[in-house]
């Protein structure tokens, strides 16, 4: 019994200290991307509130639990609205109109919402996330890794498509953010005292692969999406292709200040300027 | 009792004895002052590198450095960079954050500084090294190496307790862009900022070596015979991922990835590997095959494959002999081909072979004059049986192969 309260506090504490809710609401928002140098181009966000950010929502459940979503197109056209795993129950919202989604999470795992319309442009232009479903009370961090082609954007936003063709990304981000201002980003930066198991949520919601290598860790795979990564791998350095996710369990066997990156260093950059993409620093206690 | 307790210290001494681990230490030069390397066209590609003597002019890729599971891996670092930076990153050893070279965290060395990079290896499998200063400048310029961590007791296992082979072969996986080559970015006061140009890699490289080199490059070049097992380690550590394509008589199956077992073998003719990762591949010679392994390069963002290098595999019945003495016979392979057809000796020959290929109406489509192996570019030429006379001083043969598209 005592136990069971130890678990139960254990469990509150790690989700609401990462302010993770499980929200009801979302909105499907277009908005301005504000870049690490201070530029920006046009951009869509699946948020919690009718504001845009660049970070998209995180949708935690549990095992069992059955998300009742209503997703609202705050944007002035078509949007649409996809589970990966639940694409039947897929919606299309018509701009300043709402849906509804119910989905039974019945395992624990990673999953990808994502807008189905036009897709894969308005995935690229950022309607896109991830819903994770855990029993863990580890402290849990979430990355939604991504990159972008600014002129790309500014093309797409006038009515044009996305096309891998010539694809040349120059930026590159976590959860909307380039090192360092991913720094900041107290649901990425991955920190811990010695001793301590966390979680790692990663998705890739853009349309590249990146290859994110751990320095001074070996993080066990948990779940995976993708069929070139299996659950209990132990590996440092991560494939993930687009649209996949991966699960990751760190455990923290010594201090320091440590890495994590891109492999394909071109990616830790940012309008061609390195060290600025995808690049956090983790620090051990 | 007296007698069995002595016997057991004796044995227990004599064993810690053998599987004693060990402090290996290899020194190694942090070079952006010399170094050239000749691609297959001619052409002479400035580069930085690690080179493991002081006299010495790096290349691509630094040397392999290998130690046993359980050893303390030591790399006596000086940096001769000039203005420049240097450091040493153990990647995937899991070092400690002193030790990890990264110069975010870490210290990095100025001109003639030198310094220690320890790590304990824990865990038998396959690494990399490089410069993490600039390192995507530092590392398209070629400061990378393999590192290989044997068993504990330095068998032919794959780990402790692992799978027992008869060859093994290392690879690393890279592209060149001369254009960074021939214009280096200059860094920024700040120093590991640095503004990078497009990335347009032009050479695809296994163990610096790409196109015709790949067939006369004793390291990249499969041999075998048959009945034998070979474990081919991977790593990759440039821009581009890598689709590995194996003759499906192979058998490849992936059994460990960065320096860990998987937890079952994975068997799959098709074996990608992205930057920084690492594979061990075990590999089946059961019987007499010449055949190529074709590696992809494929563009992280586009998904477009933008060179397929191919590597001769010569599974022989007779025992390999390296020193490549004695003189053998032709052999054309593979046959049929839909790309490159490489001619080569069983035994290597040192004299130059005059080849031509003539069409099934006699005309001459290709003569040339090379040291064999040659591996001759056949996209052109349409599908059908073309005809190879190879004569060297003493001998000549005559060859058959089929060209289809």
């Amino acid at each position: 019994m005592q136990r069971f309260f130890v678990n139960a506090i254990l469990f509150f504490a790690a989700i609401t200290s990462e302010a993770i809710a499980t929200p009801q609401t979302l909105y499907i928002n277009r908005g301005s991307f504000v870049t690490i140098k201070k530029t920006t181009f046009p951009s869509l966000a699946v948020n919690t509130t009718e504001v845009y950010d660049a970070h998209n929502a995180v949708i935690a459940a549990t095992p069992g639990e059955v998300l009742n979503l209503t997703i609202i197109n705050n944007d002035s056209v078509l949007h649409g609205f996809s589970v990966t795993g639940f694409t039947s129950q897929s919606v299309t919202i018509k701009p300043g109109k709402s849906a509804q989604i119910h989905l039974t999470i019945d395992k624990e795992g990673i999953y990808l919402y994502y807008d189905s319309i036009q897709y894969p442009s308005f995935v690229y232009l950022g309607a896109a996330g991830m819903i994770v479903s855990s029993k863990s009370t580890h402290r849990s961090f979430y990355w939604n890794i991504k990159e972008q082609q600014a002129s790309l954007n500014e093309s797409i936003s006038r009515g044009g498509k996305f096309s891998k063709g010539n694809y040349d990304p120059d930026f590159f981000t976590i959860n909307g953010l380039s090192y360092p201002d991913i720094q900041a980003d107290t649901t990425a930066k991955i920190w811990g005292s010695v001793g301590d198991t966390v979680s790692i949520y990663m998705v890739n919601t853009g349309q590249s692969m990146h290859s994110i290598h751990f320095h001074g860790f070996h993080l066990k795979c948990l779940f995976s999406t993708s069929p070139n990564i299996r659950a209990g791998w132990e590996k440092d350095s991560w494939p993930i292709k687009s649209m996949q996710g991966v699960v990751l369990e760190l455990v923290i066997d010594k201090i320091g200040r440590y890495s994590v990156h891109d492999h394909n260093l071109v990616a830790v950059s940012a309008a061609k300027t390195h060290p600025n993409g995808m690049f956090m620093i983790m620090e051990m206690k | 009792m007296k007698k069995i307790t002595f016997i057991s210290c004796l044995f227990l001494t004599f064993y810690g004895n053998i599987f004693a681990q060990k402090t290996v230490k290899y020194n190694v030069y942090l070079r952006s002052d010399a170094g050239t390397d000749t691609m297959w066209d001619g052409r002479i590609i400035r580069v930085y590198g690690i080179a493991s003597r002081l006299s010495e002019a790096p290349h691509i890729p630094a040397k392999t450095l290998y130690c046993n599971e359980g050893d303390t891996l030591i790399l006596k670092a000086l940096s001769i960079s000039q203005g420049d930076h240097h450091t040493v990153h153990l990647h995937g050893l899991d070092a400690t954050t002193i030790n990890d070279g990264d110069p975010a965290t870490s210290f990095w060395l100025n001109h003639q500084q030198e310094a220690n990079y320890a790590v304990y290896a824990a865990h038998a499998g396959t690494y990399l090294y490089h410069c993490h200063v600039a390192d995507v400048l530092h590392v398209q310029m070629g400061m990378y190496g393999l590192i290989v961590v044997k068993p504990r007791d330095g068998s032919n296992t794959t780990w402790t307790g692992g799978t027992a082979f008869d060859r093994s072969y290392n690879w690393i996986l890279s592209e060149i862009d001369p254009s960074w080559h021939d214009s280096i970015p200059v860094h920024d006061a700040v120093v590991d900022t640095v503004h990078i140009p497009p990335y347009i890699p032009k050479y695809f490289l296994i163990n610096g070596k790409t196109e015709t080199q790949l067939p006369v490059n004793d390291s990249t070049v499969i041999r075998g015979t048959s009945g034998q097992t070979i474990y081919l380690r991977v790593g990759s550590i440039g821009f581009f991922y890598e689709r590995l394509i194996f003759p499906s008589w192979m058998h490849a199956h992936k059994i460990d990835s960065d320096g860990r077992p998987l937890d079952e073998p994975v068997q799959n003719d098709t074996i990608e590997i992205a930057p920084g990762e690492r594979y061990g591949i075990l590999l089946d010679a059961a019987s007499n095959k010449l055949d190529n392994i074709n590696v992809e390069f494929v563009n992280m963002n586009t998904d477009s494959i933008w060179s397929v290098q191919h590597v001769p595999v010569i599974i022989t019945s007779s025992s390999v002999d390296d020193s490549y003495s004695s003189s053998g016979d032709l052999q054309i392979f593979p046959n049929p081909t839909e790309s490159f057809v490489t001619f080569s000796f069983s035994k290597k020959e040192n004299d130059q072979a005059i080849i031509q290929v003539t069409d099934i109406l006699g005309k001459t489509v290709y003569s040339g004059n090379a040291i064999l192996p040659l591996q001759l570019d056949i996209r052109s030429f349409p599908s059908g049986i073309y005809r190879a006379s190879v004569k060297t001083k003493n001998r000549s043969f005559h060859a058959s192969f089929t060209v289809y598209h």
